[in-house]
């Protein structure tokens, strides 16, 4: 059994790939709110709109528990992105987890994610099906007897 | 030709809701790439075209559009390699676009 999530982003520059996967997760119902950036430097605003606005109740949960990462993105790639987080330097995000997606599991690539080893946590070739996703849930978000969701 | 245009097995997963949505939005996103890899590949700008290419490879994936997809990703590793794609592979991708279309209508009543 997992937790069921606040918050889970998208990043990813596909509408179609970003539409699929956010219906599959919600039918999965993982999480109560699913948020979609088209890039990296979307993404990384978002994350620091979220971060402002963590002592406003209102705006609670936006800080995503969990990120799912494409590479391959215009204006900022994922391994931009992951650069430009790690400056983020903000204990509010220690414990997200950021899972890469590629549609190819490249050796220069997953080696390049290997640099980052400290805040990716999973390396995972595309599509994020169904599976993939309970998977990942199950791997870095079960519930433990003390917390439940 | 059928078989390799569409992968059953992921299609079998949507509903006819998620079929229709899933594909009208595909095709749309679809052939405004492969439209614009052909002004990119027209225009020698191979930068644009692998990013162009790798997006098409991403959504096709996701679909299920597989030959579509294979064209992409051919297409891409090309670019990547700053290696000549022909026309004829381009114009592959445009052929390949134009039977799923039709695929589409026919067996799922998919109007673009």
């Amino acid at each position: 059994m997992h937790k069921v999530l606040k918050t889970i982003l998208l990043v990813d520059d596909d509408e179609v790939t970003n539409y699929i996967n956010a219906e599959n997760l919600r039918a999965l119902n993982v999480a109560k709110t699913i948020n979609i950036c088209n890039d990296g430097k979307e993404g990384l605003s978002y994350l620091q709109n979220a971060l402002a606005k963590i002592g406003d109740a209102s705006k609670a949960g936006e800080v995503p528990n969990l990120i799912f990462l494409d590479i391959n993105m215009p204006e900022m790639d994922g391994f931009e992105f992951l650069e430009a987080y790690s400056k983020l330097e903000n204990p509010d995000l220690d414990e997200v987890v950021i899972v890469m997606l590629s549609t190819s599991l490249r050796e220069e690539d997953v080696n390049r994610a290997q640099l980052f080893s400290s805040i990716v946590y999973d390396y995972i070739e595309k599509p994020l099906t169904q599976e993939v996703a309970l998977h990942v849930m199950g791997k870095y978000f079960q519930l433990s007897p003390t917390n439940n969701g | 030709m059928d078989n390799k245009l569409l992968d059953e097995n992921v299609v079998a997963q949507f509903s006819s809701q998620q079929v229709h949505t899933y594909f009208m939005m595909y095709m749309k996103n679809a052939k405004s790439l492969i439209d614009n890899i052909q002004k990119d590949l027209d225009g020698n700008d191979l930068n644009a075209l692998r990013q162009r290419a790798h997006k098409l490879k991403g959504s096709s994936m996701v679909v299920g559009a597989s030959s579509i997809k294979e064209l992409a990703h051919e297409i891409e590793d090309l670019a990547r390699e700053n290696k000549p794609i022909s026309q004829d592979q381009v114009g592959r991708l445009q052929s390949n676009y134009q039977s799923l279309s039709e695929l589409l209508l026919q067996r799922y009543n998919i109007s673009l």
